[in-house]
């Protein structure tokens, strides 16, 4: 074998390198592509929470968390990766879940309709402990009439617990439908005193 | 089989993909070329700490450039060039900015070596690879990024040259020069290890 050829023939040995495992993550998380996730105790248990840089971005009970990042993507069309919390949203989160006073948290939903987002903004002032009929958020969001399109916008919450949209019942004081099921809204709204 | 039938090039449904909708088509972009621009830019600066970092700034300079341009522009990229071509310019920056690490002989982790050979043997070619991949790393910028994208990449003339943005003559004598020098370089470290 010639130098040149022999040459030639080292040289493509260097082609098999390992690509380190987190490089594309890390691609995706700069250029906001994914949002990294984790889970904490809540008051309905254990919950997967997602964030990126906008703020907390979804919130869901998974059996993995590739089960997870399934929902993350179909929701958002984001990727998961999984990651540690900051420790000011982690203590703001729990403070938030214990009731401790009002807490700001910064959410992202840049996924919902303008409509949606007025809806979730709304709900967002509900304190704990008090509930407010479908048709009051209508009416605060200058749509009086909008009283379905209200229920549909709050049964796509992202972030569920962090936006109370638990709080939202129907007129006749039923306690209406909610994402984590009728069963899990009685049991958040009596957590919360709002019911006994 | 006609023009006309034969299969577009993968990169040319990419890049109408990312005209369609960027962000969801950039993860298949990275999937595609994290490999390509890890390996090119590992090479290139000689250690894959900074070959991960040139990568990846490279990736997110590619896509915060795809925001600003038009659906036309992007349908018309060549992809595999361009992507090159920011990895080249991030590694540059770095270069002249001497924030590469200064010892590449400590640092890419070589697994071009069969885990079934006997473990001298497996160490010999490592320690082959590890001096040859120094070699590259030292040779002037210019006959560098040829010598590894020819070479390494296995990629064609014409797309090195729209990479580099060199003329296929100036950049053929470029591969030639370069592979000359490494020769040298090769020899020369043979017969002291001899």
């Amino acid at each position: 074998m010639s130098d040149l050829s022999s040459l030639e023939h080292k040289l493509r040995g260097l082609r098999a390198l390992a690509t380190p495992g987190d490089l594309a993550s890390n691609v995706l998380l700069q250029t906001g592509l994914a949002d990294r996730f984790t889970t904490l105790p809540t008051p309905l248990g254990p919950m997967y929470i997602a964030w990126n840089e906008s703020g907390v971005s979804f919130v869901r009970p998974a059996r993995s968390p590739l089960a997870f990042v399934k929902m993350l993507e179909a929701a958002l069309g984001r990727r998961g990766v999984a990651a540690p919390m900051p420790n000011d949203l982690r203590r703001a989160l729990q403070r938030r879940f214990a009731g401790e006073g009002y807490v700001e948290i910064a959410v992202d939903l840049r996924s919902r309709s303008a409509f949606e987002r007025l809806v979730l903004q709304r709900t967002a002032t509900i304190p704990r402990g008090s509930m407010k009929p479908y048709a009051w958020i209508a009416a605060q969001i200058g749509n009086p009439r909008a009283v379905r399109a209200v229920g549909t916008a709050l049964g796509k919450n992202p972030v569920p617990l962090v936006i109370p949209c638990h709080r939202v019942i129907r007129a006749d004081g039923a306690i209406g439908s909610y994402v984590f099921g009728g069963a899990s809204k009685a049991r958040i709204l009596r957590v919360e005193g709002a019911l006994t | 089989m006609t023009p006309r039938d034969a299969a577009p090039h993968p990169d040319v449904k990419l890049a109408a993909s990312l005209a369609r909708d960027l962000d969801r088509a950039f993860e298949r972009v990275v999937m595609l070329y994290e490999d390509r621009l890890f390996r090119f830019a590992t090479r290139f600066a000689g250690n894959a700490l900074d070959g991960q970092e040139i990568a990846q700034d490279a990736f997110v300079r590619a896509y915060r450039a795809l925001k600003t341009y038009d659906t036309g522009r992007i349908r018309s990229l060549a992809l595999g060039p361009w992507l090159y071509r920011i990895t080249l310019n991030t590694a540059r920056n770095r270069v002249r900015g001497k924030r590469l690490a200064s010892a590449p002989l400590d640092a890419a982790p070589e697994r071009a070596i069969d885990r079934q050979e006997e473990p001298d043997r497996r160490t010999l070619a490592h320690e082959t690879a590890r001096e040859l991949a120094a070699h590259i790393a030292a040779l002037p910028l210019r006959y560098r990024a040829a010598v590894v994208l020819r070479y390494i990449e296995d990629l064609p003339y014409a797309d090195i040259s729209a990479a580099l943005e060199v003329p296929i003559g100036t950049l053929k004598a470029n591969v030639h020069r370069g592979m000359a020098m490494l020769r040298e370089r090769v020899k020369a470290a043979e017969g002291v290890c001899v």
